[in-house]
């Protein structure tokens, strides 16, 4: 697999991030007219995984068939690669994220055609398409987690694409906070899954039904399941917006609508269903797997629903139903059956269709008529025809009447759900109150604005240019087109998918015959067509008393609300402990670092017993060696009784000298001439630095202060010479000196082996360090430019030559 | 500080120290030696003669902006570490090559320039930061 393919794959898995490069500019030059040219990207990328998809039925009919992988490697040393791989899961994803970013592309140019950062926003519009390319088609673990973020990332950029409004803002934070907070814990299991099992490739633990087996036997038993089940849940969960971390979703409503049609319904927000689907054969079919995805599930499908219908924007309606779509499939996921997985994977390819259908439909109607609150909608269908169509025709199969994909989808869940024990009720109920909720929605949101008679709207609406009716238009055909010729879309996509997530093959049947043959789920779905149209005619009724009841159960509580006291607290949390540990005071940080240098000097010593033994001090001590201790003791005595800073700092440099003075008669000439030079400088530089800082001459601590500062200052000395002596009493280990000495001739031409050190075998390590000095220098200036109380331009500034030279001048007049 | 004596004598003392400078810098490979000393010594040099007859006549002495001194030398080092690569070798390893001046054989190397550059971070960072200083003594 690798080679050619290779390249081209990973041309059109970077496409998008070449796109959106130069989307600005393009926009810059043709306007709103260069979605037509860049929609051309997606478009090559939907042809260019639409080719695989031959191969791609045929993945585990037979062993010659295995899924289709390949990739670069990244960082060989810790087994990370670049590596994607292609099976039904991942094709029908990617065919969904680019066939409808092609026709998101051309809508968001007819949507905000005009808008001075129309540019920016298919720039960001792109690196998600990226991102989330990625995401479904990454093997490796890093590569997905990496793109997993992205996604995050710029479902954040595109949240906040109104900057300048505060709740467009709020949503962005709360999104990225929320969807960032999941990804840690995500992390934080996709490392346990490695380490668990080994590997960090999906292709190679998916890779045969016999690996599968091996793999999820190993993964359900261990102890740590779990925890790594929770952990990917909490990324799964926050990403496709279960209850209780619901709540961004409807909120990331803020973005411009194309954001909301693509992102926030048809692709990012199922994420999170991607991740569970992948991981269904290695990590499913556990009591945990199928107790806490169908109750999480079912919980969020009943909420989103019920939430949905209280809302009076368009926007808000569709945004809750998804969140309750989401939560019938997370439900689906966890029932574990063959038949839940078949219905998920047409539900899930469905509601892609339709949501993203609807919610351009919605936009359309915002953009037109002015205004996406439905009580103030009304009579559009003459003037929006094409647009009625379309949310007709999206709204059925949302509905899930034949003969649309929906309807396929809403039989073969009622396939699953039907049982005779009471979970197999419970949910069968669940799911047609569910289904029946969001029946109202669709019809809702597609009859509502249309019928009737005609509202008075704040534009006067006229039908969109075919940039926005595009997208809907073809969206819903192909959901009409999937319905009819099921077998077709089964054989590429469904079977595909669904033998994907179950781990072995699966053969899905399932046709608009099933209209004419009577069975139990047919009479489920004629109930919840029933229970729909009975709750679509008396919808206001509903909506009252939905709202009535949210109102008196939470008390204008939320998780929404508990969100922003939750960051209100942290806040003010981080604010109480750095106003507690940041004094502000040099003294204090002083104090504290060296009381910490000492401790960590001691304690090492004492936990292991490691103290030295007493030195031997039999040996002869030349006159001169004495002599210089003697000076240095003398310097010590000047530091401590001298009676300004200024002595004292001359006395420290007189120590150090002494210092220099040893290094070279033991033998080490580079390190003595380095110590002299420091000395000298440090001297001359603290000196300055005294002067200039005008404190007081002497030192005006008092006594217990003194006494504090001495211990510290005595155990950071003794501690260091105990560790030192410790050190040196060991058999000294001559490796290093040995190598160097042997090679600094012969490999970089030297003979002065510290210096070949510094600038040859480590001479990365120098590198960095004059970076460092350079960059200390910059700050030491910007420091000393700082002027209380007086604003004055620095007379060394190089970039006011005029004054320079006056000073100059003045200098040579003295 | 500002005696006569100081004053004559140090602009002598300063350019020994510099010339000196140069000469520990280029021993530096094999006998003790190298660019962070020398840079510490020319800016040493620099420090003494601003304090002797003020910051002017250094900042004139030295033509550009100590830290535009520090930048070139850090670019100069990255440079010679960069070579490597584009000679097919990992970033940083030693290059070395002679050249003849007056019939006299010269080893020359992309370690030098390296050093070379340390020594222009140091000089330039060290006396900008002392200079600075000087500078507001004045006033």
């Amino acid at each position: 697999m690798f080679g050619d393919a290779n390249g081209t794959m990973m041309f059109a898995m970077l496409l998008p991030f070449l796109a959106a490069l130069i989307a600005p500019k393009l926009t810059q030059i043709m306007g709103a007219k260069a979605a037509w040219l860049l929609a051309i990207a997606p478009a090559f990328i939907f042809l260019h995984i639409a080719g695989f998809l031959p191969q791609v039925a045929l993945i585990g009919t037979s062993p010659d068939h295995p899924p289709i992988t390949g990739g670069y490697l990244w960082v060989p040393e810790f087994f990370v690669s670049f590596s994607w791989f292609i099976d039904g899961l991942s094709s029908t994803f990617a065919l969904l994220i680019s066939g409808i970013g092609t026709f998101i592309i051309l809508y968001a140019g007819g949507y905000l055609g005009g808008h001075p950062q129309l540019g920016r926003f298919f720039s960001f519009l792109f690196l998600f398409m990226g991102a989330m390319l990625g995401v479904v088609l990454a093997d490796s673990f890093f590569t997905f987690f990496i793109y997993w973020e992205l996604t995050s990332i710029t479902s954040f950029l595109l949240i906040g694409f109104n900057h300048k409004s505060a709740a467009s803002r709020r949503s962005a934070i709360q999104a990225l906070v929320v969807t960032g907070g999941g990804g840690l814990a995500l992390m934080a299991g996709l490392i346990m899954l490695w380490l668990t099992t080994g590997s960090n490739s999906f292709s190679f633990m998916l890779s045969s039904e016999d690996s599968i087996a091996f793999y999820s036997k190993y993964l359900t038993q261990s102890p740590f399941y779990l925890a790594l089940l929770l952990l990917v849940l909490g990324g799964a969960f926050t990403k496709s917006a279960q209850f209780p971390f619901h709540f961004w979703l409807p909120n990331a409503m803020e973005a411009p609508t194309p954001v909301s049609a693509y992102l926030h319904s048809a692709t990012m927000v199922k994420a999170g269903v991607y991740l569970l689907m992948r991981l269904n054969p290695l990590l499913g079919g556990t009591t945990e797997w199928l107790t806490i995805l169908p109750i999480f599930g079912g919980a969020t499908l009943i909420i989103g629903t019920l939430l949905a219908v209280r809302q009076t924007d368009l926007k808000l309606m569709l945004a809750y139903t998804t969140v309750s779509s989401l939560g019938l499939l997370v439900m689906l996921i966890g029932f574990g059956t063959e038949k839940a997985i078949a219905a998920a994977v047409l539900y899930l390819v469905a509601h892609s269709l339709f949501k993203g259908a609807l919610f351009m439909v919605a936009g359309i109607i915002d953009h037109e008529a002015g205004t996406r609150d439905i009580t103030k909608l009304g009579g559009l269908r003459k003037a929006m025809p094409i647009t009625f169509g379309a949310a007709v025709v999206a709204a059925i199969s949302m509905a899930g009447l034949p003969p649309l994909f929906g309807f396929l989808a809403k039989e073969e869940i009622y396939y699953a759900l039907i049982g005779a024990d009471l979970w197999s009720i419970v949910f069968t109920i669940v799911a047609i109150i569910g289904n029946g909720l969001m029946f109202v929605i669709g019809f809702a949101v597609a009859l509502k604005p249309f019928l009737d008679e005609k509202i008075e709207t704040p534009k006067h609406a006229h039908e969109g240019p075919p940039l926005l009716w595009l997208g809907p238009v073809v969206l819903g055909a192909v959901a009409v087109f999937a319905g009819i010729f099921s077998w077709l879309a089964h054989y590429y996509i469904s079977n595909p998918m669904s033998t994907a997530v179950w781990g072995a093959i699966v053969e899905i049947d399932l046709s608009l015959a099933a209209l004419f043959h009577p069975s139990l789920p047919l009479l489920l779905s004629a109930i919840t067509v029933a229970f729909g149209v009975l709750a679509y005619r008396n919808i206001d009724h509903l909506r009252t008393a939905i709202d009535n009841f949210y109102n008196w159960f939470f008390g204008g509580w939320g998780p929404d609300k508990g969100f922003d006291q939750f960051i209100s607290g942290i806040v003010r949390l981080s604010f109480a402990i750095t106003r507690r540990i940041q004094t502000g005071r040099l003294e204090v940080y002083m104090t504290f670092t060296f009381a910490i240098v000492a401790l960590a000097l001691f304690i090492p010593m004492w936990v292991y017993g490691e103290f030295p033994a007493m030195p031997d001090f039999t040996g002869e001590v030349r006159f001169y060696e004495a002599a210089i201790m003697a000076i240095l003791v003398l310097g010590l005595l000047a530091v401590i009784y001298a009676q300004d800073r200024l002595t004292a700092i001359v006395s420290l440099g007189i120590q150090g000298f002494a210092v220099a003075v040893l290094f070279m008669l033991f033998g080490a000439p580079d390190l003595s001439f380095t110590q002299f030079m420091v000395e000298t400088l440090s001297v001359v530089i603290l000196a300055l630095v005294m002067t200039r800082l005008k404190l007081t001459a002497a030192d005006h601590r008092s006594w217990p202060q003194v006494i504090i500062d001495g211990v510290i200052a005595l155990a950071c000395g003794i501690g260091f010479m105990l560790y030192l002596m410790r050190v040196t009493q060991d058999k000294f280990d001559p490796y290093l000196s040995e190598f160097f000495s042997a090679y600094s001739k012969i490999i970089a031409n030297g003979t002065n082996v510290v210096n070949v050190i510094l600038v040859d075998f480590r001479g990365t390590d120098t590198w960095g360090e004059i970076a460092v000095v350079m960059v200390a220098g910059l700050a030491v200036l910007a420091l000393v430019r700082i002027r209380p109380h007086r604003t004055i331009v620095a007379d060394n500034d190089p970039d006011a030559p005029v004054k320079d030279n006056l000073v100059a001048k003045a200098e040579v007049s003295k | 500080m500002r005696t006569l004596i100081f004053r004559t004598a140090v602009p002598y003392l300063a350019s020994l120290m510099i010339l000196f400078s140069i000469f520990v810098l280029l021993r530096g490979h094999n006998e003790p030696g190298g660019g962070f000393i020398g840079g510490l010594i020319a800016a040493s040099a620099f420090a003494i003669y601003g304090i002797a007859n003020g910051v002017a006549p250094v900042r004139r002495a030295m033509h550009f902006h100590p830290m535009s001194i520090a930048a070139a030398g850090l670019l100069i080092s990255s440079i010679s570490g960069l070579v490597s690569v584009f000679a097919g070798v990992p970033f940083m390893t030693g290059l070395w090559g002679s050249i003849y001046i007056l019939g006299e054989k010269i080893k020359i190397s992309s370690i030098l320039f390296f050093d070379i550059g340390v020594y222009l971070v140091v000089v330039g960072a060290i006396a900008s930061i002392a200079l600075a200083l000087e500078e507001r003594e004045r006033e």
